[in-house]
């Protein structure tokens, strides 16, 4: 992989589309105009592939693959919609649901979240899979945020924002499997960890209302997911947004 | 002259009494005269004692008092064809000398007069595949790593053995670590790697302290050529099995996967071209580079080749380890070797929470990669469980599921959340209060966990349902109790 | 091959002893289990975040957060332990009020089901324990 590389051109849904060399599968995807719902990848963030929304059938391949983590290649053929995926995706975004406790009527990101415009989007509004009512804690400890573990889906961007971004490495995910969660410092209060800068821009990234200020009612978070992608290029291409 | 005694000082005899046998056997002959070993196979009769007699004959014993007094005649011993294990029980594990005086270090040696790529071309003419489960040509993982392009690689020995019912690589730790450090070394060797490391859980205690000391011994007269080998303790984490989430933990993190590509030929430790093998896959090398690659070919079948070791436990008599050549059939192992009364087994576990159940009725399977993973189950890493008829199918699905759910790692959501829902399914079908609608998610669920899981772990933990819902659907089928009830929800799309 | 690179590793060195597990593992053994005090001095003395020390001291299963009681008794769920009663021996160890962690495999299957009592691995007839 050397030097710059000619474009390649694959085929997206019967679309012929032409990528560049080094671009991921998703990225052609959506230049491409066209729409796979994603939760846990966020441009200007290392992917990490764990939501598997993004999977997309590639031919020759005899698995599905993470557009996310995939590059494109010259001559691929990938579909991005077929029945199975189509049923997969309801599914995942079924036990999404079903793992945590997501109440939208109630929730700070009512109407501006990712979990909900992506159920929406794959035509999810019950869970058939029994919901798990799990016990988990509030974290109201900051002075400025809060982390309600409840409507958290351990997508990981706060803990990528907080470690590639800000490199205050606040955040880790803490213990295994069905009882993973984000932790704060060594698994304390948020607004005891002293590492922790009040930058924010781990409620911006949340998908969900897990991560919010605390002066927002239901409804009323404002997310920012683009500042990972501004502040990355601000840092390595000096381009800035002037918002 | 004389008798000397070779007394089993493995952890199964161990925990059957084996110091005191060992005592009574010192305490009789002399302690010159007994020395302690690694597996004697049937662990289920332990503890084990061989005595070896100066006319060449030998009697193998079991009991604290050595009072039965086993048939080495039998199809359990007569049958096994030793090639990994040819040392195992033969070697004191301890003694560094005693391995060298049988053999071992010396095709290390002739190897390093030969060119990395002759070994290599050995080995890919052995047709050995990854022991480890997944069954990946041994041969040309080495030359994917060899070819990467950079001034230092590293080599990895997977000894994470973690299937419930799978203690082969334990046996070869404990009874012959130098074998395992001999064929790490030829690896090394072959591939240009400048260190090595052996990734073994910390339940294996006595494995790690035998490991400590083959090391040490190795390092300290020089055999290793100055091939620097780390041990890397696990702490309990079924996932570091597999190899992106074992080199995560070898470099200290979360034992999590991560998607490949890059495969760790191509970037694994730390960025570099990593070779990962596991135990058994390492120690059949010293073999092969020994006789040949031809000579191992000539075992096995037409795509498995060479020998495979495998733990035989569960409802059968004769319990323990059996290396036997690929090929050989179900039926031989269960019957003949493992003496069970025909007729009394229900199926074959094989491959742990990955695999599957391999049906009474298949039984004349003959044991390769392809035929148990055409019946829905998998080599795996060499557990065989046998399953007599007062085990219920959904009960053992739910036994693995339930692995799953407490292994599950946590980084993706099929597994992490699909696992739990596929446990109180059949928590569902175990107590007899399933319907119909259930029966069809648990499949589609099945379905999607399979196809959607970011690494092994996930993918293969439907396996143990699908392949029971394939063999036993009856029982499920019972399990629904009332009349057949409408779906709860329309039904997905195929 | 079809990949894009993942998040750069440093390359730390390879010693044993800049291994967070490692190091772990040596504080357990001094202290029985991973006090927090010990956690926030191990961060610091390898400059790692303390999230990232609390999430793999927490991931494993073997790492104690907490204080151990002064008897483990630990019951084997291998395979060949389940096919063989260890659902009964820990139902036996429940009705007698012993505290009990469990395992997985621990490779003694021809023994089994067996269970692990301060350190000594003991098979685990539910009638021979010496609760019974």
């Amino acid at each position: 992989m050397t030097g710059a590389q000619l474009p390649v051109r694959l085929s997206i849904n019967g679309l012929v589309v032409e990528a560049a060399a080094e671009a991921t599968l998703l990225q052609a995807i959506r230049s491409a105009g066209l729409q796979v719902p994603t939760l846990c990848h966020l441009d200007g963030l290392t992917p990490v592939g764990a939501c598997r929304l993004c999977l997309v059938v590639i031919e020759g391949h005899p698995k599905l693959e993470p557009a996310c983590v995939t590059a494109v290649a010259d001559g691929m053929v990938v579909h991005t919609h077929t029945p199975e995926l189509d049923t997969y995706r309801r599914m995942a975004v079924e036990l999404f649901f079903a793992e945590g406790n997501h109440v939208c009527a109630v929730c700070v990101a009512n109407g501006a979240c990712e979990l909900q415009a992506v159920a929406v989007e794959v035509g999810m509004d019950h869970s058939r899979f029994p919901y798990q009512y799990p016990r988990r804690e509030v974290d109201a400890s900051h002075p400025l945020f809060s982390l309600d573990h409840h409507r958290c889906i351990l997508c990981t961007r706060c803990v990528r924002v907080c470690d590639e971004i800000e490199a205050a490495h606040v955040w880790d995910v803490g213990y295994r499997g069905s009882s993973c969660s984000i932790i704060a410092g060594l698994d304390q209060p948020w607004g005891e960890v002293a590492a922790c800068t009040n930058c924010g821009k781990c409620v911006d990234v949340c998908p969900t209302g897990a991560l919010f200020r605390k002066e927002d009612g239901s409804g009323e978070k404002q997310p920012h997911p683009e500042r990972a992608q501004q502040l990355v290029e601000a840092r390595t291409e000096h381009h800035w947004h002037n918002q | 002259m004389g008798v000397s005694w070779r007394c089993c000082d493995a952890t199964a005899c161990r925990a059957a009494g084996g110091a005191a046998l060992r005592q009574r056997l010192e305490a009789e002959m002399g302690a010159d005269r007994v020395k302690p070993v690694g597996c004697l196979r049937l662990c289920g009769m332990g503890p084990l004692a061989a005595a070896d007699y100066a006319d060449g004959s030998t009697e193998l014993v079991g009991g604290v008092a050595g009072e039965r007094r086993l048939d080495l005649a039998h199809p359990f011993f007569i049958l096994q064809r030793s090639v990994v294990l040819e040392r195992c029980g033969l070697v004191n594990p301890n003694s560094i000398e005693d391995a060298i005086a049988q053999g071992a270090y010396a095709v290390l040696d002739r190897c390093r007069q030969l060119a990395p790529q002759a070994v290599i071309e050995q080995v890919e003419r052995s047709g050995l595949r990854g022991r480890g489960g997944a069954g990946y040509p041994t041969g040309r993982k080495w030359q994917l790593v060899a070819a990467q392009a950079s001034p230092t690689r590293a080599v990895v020995c997977n000894a994470d053995e973690g299937d419930p019912g799978a203690f082969m690589d334990r046996a070869v730790l404990e009874g012959d670590p130098h074998r395992l450090l001999e064929g790490m070394a030829i690896a090394a060797h072959a591939v240009g790697a400048a260190e090595a490391f052996i990734y073994v859980r910390a339940e294996y205690a006595l494995a790690i302290e035998r490991l400590r000391t083959a090391i040490g011994a190795a390092e300290a007269r020089g055999v290793l050529a100055g091939l620097p080998i780390q041990l890397r303790i696990g702490a309990g984490a079924y996932v570091c099995g597999e190899e992106t989430a074992l080199l995560h933990s070898i470099e200290g993190g979360r034992g999590t996967p991560r998607p490949r590509p890059p495969y760790p030929a191509v970037s694994g430790l730390w960025g570099l071209p990593t070779l990962i093998n596991n135990v058994e896959t390492f120690a059949a090398v010293p073999a092969i580079l020994r006789e040949g690659g031809d000579w191992y070919a000539a075992m096995g079948t037409a795509t498995s080749k060479g020998t495979k070791v495998f733990a035989l436990s569960g409802a059968i008599p004769h319990t323990g380890l059996i290396e036997v050549e690929m090929g050989t059939s179900l039926r031989t192992i269960v019957e003949a070797m493992g003496q069970s009364p025909p007729g009394q087994v229900k199926a074959v576990q094989t491959g742990g929470p990955s695999g599957g159940c391999v049906p009474a009725a298949l039984l004349d399977t003959p044991v390769d990669y392809e035929s148990l993973q055409s019946l829905g189950s998998i080599m795996g890493s060499g557990g065989m469980v046998v399953i007599d008829g007062a085990m219920a199918m959904p009960e053992l699905a739910r036994y693995f599921m339930r692995f799953c759910v407490d292994e599950s790692c946590g980084k993706c959501l099929p597994c992490r959340a699909g696992t739990v829902q596929l446990a109180q399914l059949l928590d569902r079908f175990v107590e007899r209060r399933a319907t119909a609608a259930d029966l069809v998610q648990l499949e589609q669920l099945c379905g999607m966990v399979k196809a959607t899981s970011l690494c092994g772990l996930g993918q293969s933990a439907p396996n143990p349902v699908l392949s029971t819902l394939r063999f036993f659907r009856a029982e499920y089928e019972a399990a629904i109790a009332g009349p057949i009830a409408a779906p709860i929800a329309a039904p997905i799309a195929p | 091959m079809t990949w894009v690179a993942m998040k750069p590793e440093q390359l730390p060195s390879h010693d044993p002893g800049d291994s967070l597990i490692e190091r772990l593992h040596s504080v357990q053994l001094l202290h029985g289990y991973l006090p927090r005090q010990e956690l926030q001095q191990l961060a610091i003395s390898m400059a790692r975040p303390l999230s990232e020390v609390m999430g793999v001291a927490s991931f494993y299963h073997l790492f104690r957060l907490d204080p151990p009681p002064p008897h483990r008794c630990v019951v084997c769920r291998g395979t060949a332990c389940f096919v063989r009663g260890a659902e009964r021996l820990e139902a036996a160890l429940r009705q007698r009020g012993v505290a009990f962690e469990t395992t997985s495999c621990m490779g003694a299957c021809g023994q089994a089901p067996v269970l692990v009592v301060d350190g000594a691995l003991a098979m685990g007839q539910p009638e021979a324990l010496p609760w019974a």
